[in-house]
C-alpha cells in the first residue's frame, strides 16, 4: 500500500494536463461486428482505432467499463470507413467518436507470454495476472527475403515414428496436417509440442498453439494436457474459440505469427500451429461478405489465396548473419469427406512445404496415427533428418509401398513365393511398429532404433498382436541394460556400427527373454 | 451511377452558384429521367440532407465544458494557440455543450479533430499509469 500510495504522489506531482490532439471520426451505423465511421480522415488501412466508449460517461464508469474498445479499419470507402470491432460490439453506438490511434495493430510479445493463454489482443485469458509487456510486435508483418533465408536443414522431432521416418519435417518448415473430423490432425499437433521436452534446453523451440473456432471445451483440455505433461513450460496458447468474433478469429493465426517471430528475431526457434485454417478460412468469408466485398469461389473473397500465403510465409529459417533463428509452422486443414481438391486445401497445399494427410479408414483399420504415406509427402525430405534416422529409415517408405501393392495378395498367401511372403510379413510389422499412442512421442534415438531393428528384420517373428508390449518392454530392457547406447546415438546423432552391433545383441537377449511375444514358425 | 453523386452534383451547383437552386434541381433531375434513374429520386433526397449535415458539421466547433461558460469566455478560449490550430476559415459556428462528467476542463471538437483538455482524461491517464490497464 505504502508503494502504491508514492506512486500515486508521484504521478499527482509530476502531472501536467496536457492537450491531446486526435483523429476522429462517428459511428454512422453497426451492425454484425462492423461499424461505419464518418471522419478519420488519412486513416491507414489495418490501422487501429479505438472506440470512445467514456464519452458521456461518468469517471467511475469509465473506469469500470472493462478496458479499450478497439477496431481495425478494413474497409476506406469514398464517404465512409468500415471499422471491424474486436471486442463487444453491444457498447458500440451510432454517435460514437472514434479515435484513430496512428499504429498498424500490434499484440505484445516476449518470454512472460510462455505458459499463458492470450487472446489474439495479447489480453489474458487464463485468470492469471495481466502482462506486463513492453515490446509489441505488428501482427501483420512482411515475411523476409530469399536472402535473409538459410535452407532447412536442423530436424523437428515430432516423436511421432511415422512422421519423422518417412514425412520428416525441419525446422523453418511449413508442413501442413490435413484430413477428415475426428482422423488424429490436432493430436499429431500436441504430439509434436510434448516431444519438445526430449530436446535439450538450449535446443527446444517455443512452441505457440493458436486455437481458431475451436470449442472452448476442447482448448480447457487441451491446455490442461499440456499443463499435465509440463509441456506448458515452453508453450504460448493463443485463443479464438468460436464464440469469439469472426474478426478475432481472422487475427488469431497473425496474432500467434507476430510471437513465434519474436523468438526467431532472437535467434531462437519456435513451433507455431494453426489449428485451424479452414476455420480461419470461414472466418474471413463473413467478415468480408459484411464488409460487402465481392464474393468468388465458394462466396470466398478474391483474396483467400493471399490470407493464407501471407500468414506461411512468414515461417522461415534465417541466416546465421539474421541470427540463425527459426519459425516453424504447422497448420492444419480439415476436410469434407477426403476431398483434398477443393478450394482451400488445394490453396493451402500449393503453399505448404508438404502435407501429413491423415485417412478416416486407416483410423478405423486401428491404424493410429491414421498417416496415409503415399499421399503424405515432406518436400524438404531427408535434409530435415538425423544421419541416424537417414540410415535407418531410407527404404522404409519403399517397403511401406511394395507392401501395399502386395497387400491384396495376403488372401492367397499359400499360393506366393517365399520371397513376396516374407515382403508381406516385414509390411505387416512395419504397420504395427509404426503404430503409437496418443500423447505417448517417442524421443529420436528410440526412433531410430525401434525402426533400425525392424528393418533389420531382428523382430520378423514377433506377434503381431503384441508390438506395443513388446516395445515398451524391449526399451525398458534397454534403458536399464544399454542405457549407453541411447545415449550414444542421441548425442552423435548418428547410429555407428558399433551401436548397431550392440543394439542386436539387446534384441538378441530380448528375444530369449520374452519369448511369449514371439511366435514359433 | 449512385444516388450520392446526382446529391453532390446539386449540392455543388448551388454552392458554386452556377445555377440557381431551382434550376440546379431542374437540369439534375433531367439528367436523372434520361438515364432511367427516377427510381432513386427519394435516394436523392436523404443523400443531400446528409450531405448538407456533413457540412454543416464540418463548418462546425464544439466546445464542451464542465461548466457552462458565457460566450466570450468561449470565443477567449479558440483563440488560444492550442485551439486556434485547428480552425480554419471553414469553421462559421461555434456550439456550447455541457458535459458533467468531463469534472474540469475543456474538449474542443471539430468533425475531424479533437483537443482533450479534459480533467476526466487526465484522470483516466493517471489510472492507466498506475495500473497498465484501460
Amino acid at each position: 500500500m505504502e508503494h502504491f500510495i508514492e506512486k500515486l504522489k508521484k504521478q499527482i506531482v509530476d502531472f501536467a494536463p496536457k492537450e491531446r490532439s486526435e483523429k476522429i471520426g462517428v459511428v454512422l451505423s453497426t451492425a454484425d461486428g462492423i461499424a461505419e465511421v464518418d471522419g478519420l480522415d488519412d486513416i491507414m488501412m489495418s490501422e487501429m482505432v479505438m472506440f470512445d466508449t467514456a464519452e458521456g460517461a461518468s469517471l467511475e464508469q469509465s473506469l469500470g467499463g472493462g478496458g479499450q474498445l478497439l477496431g481495425m479499419v478494413l474497409n476506406l470507402e469514398e464517404d465512409a470507413v468500415k471499422v471491424v470491432i474486436l471486442g463487444d460490439a453491444t457498447k458500440v453506438k451510432q454517435g460514437m467518436i472514434v479515435k484513430a490511434t496512428g499504429n498498424i495493430l500490434s499484440i505484445p510479445v516476449g518470454e512472460e507470454l510462455i505458459g499463458r493463454v492470450v487472446n489474439p489482443l495479447g489480453e489474458v485469458i487464463d485468470g492469471g495476472l495481466p502482462l506486463k509487456v513492453t515490446k509489441r510486435n505488428p501482427i501483420e508483418r512482411k515475411a523476409y527475403g530469399v536472402i535473409e533465408r538459410k535452407s532447412v536443414s536442423t530436424p523437428l522431432h515430432t516423436g511421432i515414428k511415422a512422421i519423422d521416418g518417412m514425412v520428416p519435417i525441419g525446422r523453418g518448415q511449413r508442413e501442413l496436417i490435413i484430413g477428415d473430423r475426428q482422423t488424429g490432425k490436432t493430436v499429431v499437433a500436441i504430439d509434436t509440442i510434448i516431444n519438445q521436452m526430449n530436446e535439450p534446453l538450449e535446443n527446444r523451440p517455443i512452441c505457440i498453439y493458436v486455437a481458431i473456432g475451436q470449442k472452448d471445451s476442447k482448448i480447457a483440455r487441451l491446455v490442461q494436457q499440456l499443463k499435465d505433461t509440463g509441456a506448458m513450460e515452453y508453450t504460448i496458447v493463443v485463443s479464438a474459440s468460436v464464440s469469439s468474433s469472426a474478426a478475432l478469429q481472422f487475427l488469431a493465426p497473425y496474432a500467434g505469427a507476430a510471437i513465434g517471430e519474436y523468438f526467431m528475431d532472437k535467434g531462437m526457434d519456435a513451433l507455431v500451429i494453426y489449428d485451424d485454417l479452414s476455420k480461419h478460412a470461414v472466418a474471413y468469408r463473413q467478415m468480408s461478405l459484411l464488409l460487402r466485398r465481392p464474393p468468388g469461389r465458394e462466396a470466398y473473397p478474391g483474396d483467400i489465396f493471399y490470407l493464407h500465403s501471407r500468414l506461411l510465409e512468414r515461417a522461415a529459417r534465417l541466416s546465421d548473419s539474421m541470427g540463425g533463428g527459426s519459425l516453424t509452422a504447422l497448420p492444419i486443414i480439415e476436410t469434407q469427406e477426403g476431398d483434398v481438391s477443393a478450394y482451400i486445401p488445394t490453396n493451402v497445399i500449393s503453399i505448404t512445404d508438404g502435407q501429413i494427410y491423415l485417412e478416416t479408414d486407416l483410423f478405423n483399420k486401428g491404424i493410429r496415427p491414421a498417416i496415409n504415406v503415399g499421399v503424405s509427402v515432406s518436400r524438404v525430405g531427408s535434409s530435415a533428418q538425423t544421419k541416424a534416422m537417414k540410415k535407418v529409415a531410407g527404404k522404409l517408405r519403399l517397403e511401406l509401398a511394395q507392401f501395399r501393392e502386395l497387400e491384396a495378395f495376403v488372401q492367397f498367401s499359400s499360393d506366393l513365393d517365399e520371397e513376396t511372403k516374407n515382403r508381406i510379413e516385414k509390411g505387416k510389422l512395419m504397420v504395427e511398429i509404426l503404430k503409437q499412442d496418443k500423447h505417448v512421442p517417442l524421443p529420436f534415438e528410440k526412433e531410430v532404433v525401434i525402426i533400425f531393428l525392424a528393418g533389420a528384420g531382428v523382430f520378423n517373428d514377433a506377434d503381431k498382436t503384441r508390438i506395443a508390449e513388446l516395445e515398451s518392454r524391449f526399451f525398458a530392457m534397454v534403458e536399464t541394460q544399454y542405457g549407453d547406447v541411447l545415449k550414444t546415438i542421441a548425442d552423435s546423432k548418428d547410429l555407428s556400427d558399433a551401436s548397431q552391433a550392440v543394439l542386436k545383441d539387446a534384441a538378441k537377449a530380448f528375444i530369449e527373454g520374452n519369448n511369449e511375444l514371439f511366435t514359433t514358425k | 451511377m449512385r444516388a450520392s453523386w446526382y446529391a453532390k452534383a446539386i449540392y455543388d451547383l448551388v454552392e458554386t452558384g452556377v445555377m440557381s437552386e431551382e434550376k440546379s434541381i431542374e437540369h439534375v433531375v433531367g439528367v436523372v429521367r434520361m438515364n432511367g434513374h427516377e427510381y432513386m429520386l427519394p435516394k436523392i433526397v436523404r443523400a443531400i440532407e446528409r450531405i448538407a449535415q456533413k457540412r454543416e458539421k464540418h463548418e462546425t466547433i464544439e466546445v464542451i465544458t464542465a461548466n457552462e461558460l458565457p460566450q466570450e469566455e468561449v470565443s477567449a478560449l479558440l483563440r488560444k494557440e492550442q485551439f486556434a490550430r485547428i480552425l480554419s476559415p471553414l469553421h462559421k459556428r461555434v456550439v456550447r455543450k455541457v458535459d458533467e462528467t468531463l469534472i474540469g476542463g475543456t474538449i474542443v471538437k471539430t468533425d475531424s479533430v479533437r483537443i482533450d483538455m479534459s480533467y476526466k482524461s487526465a484522470l483516466r491517464e493517471i489510472y492507466q499509469n498506475m495500473t497498465n490497464t484501460l
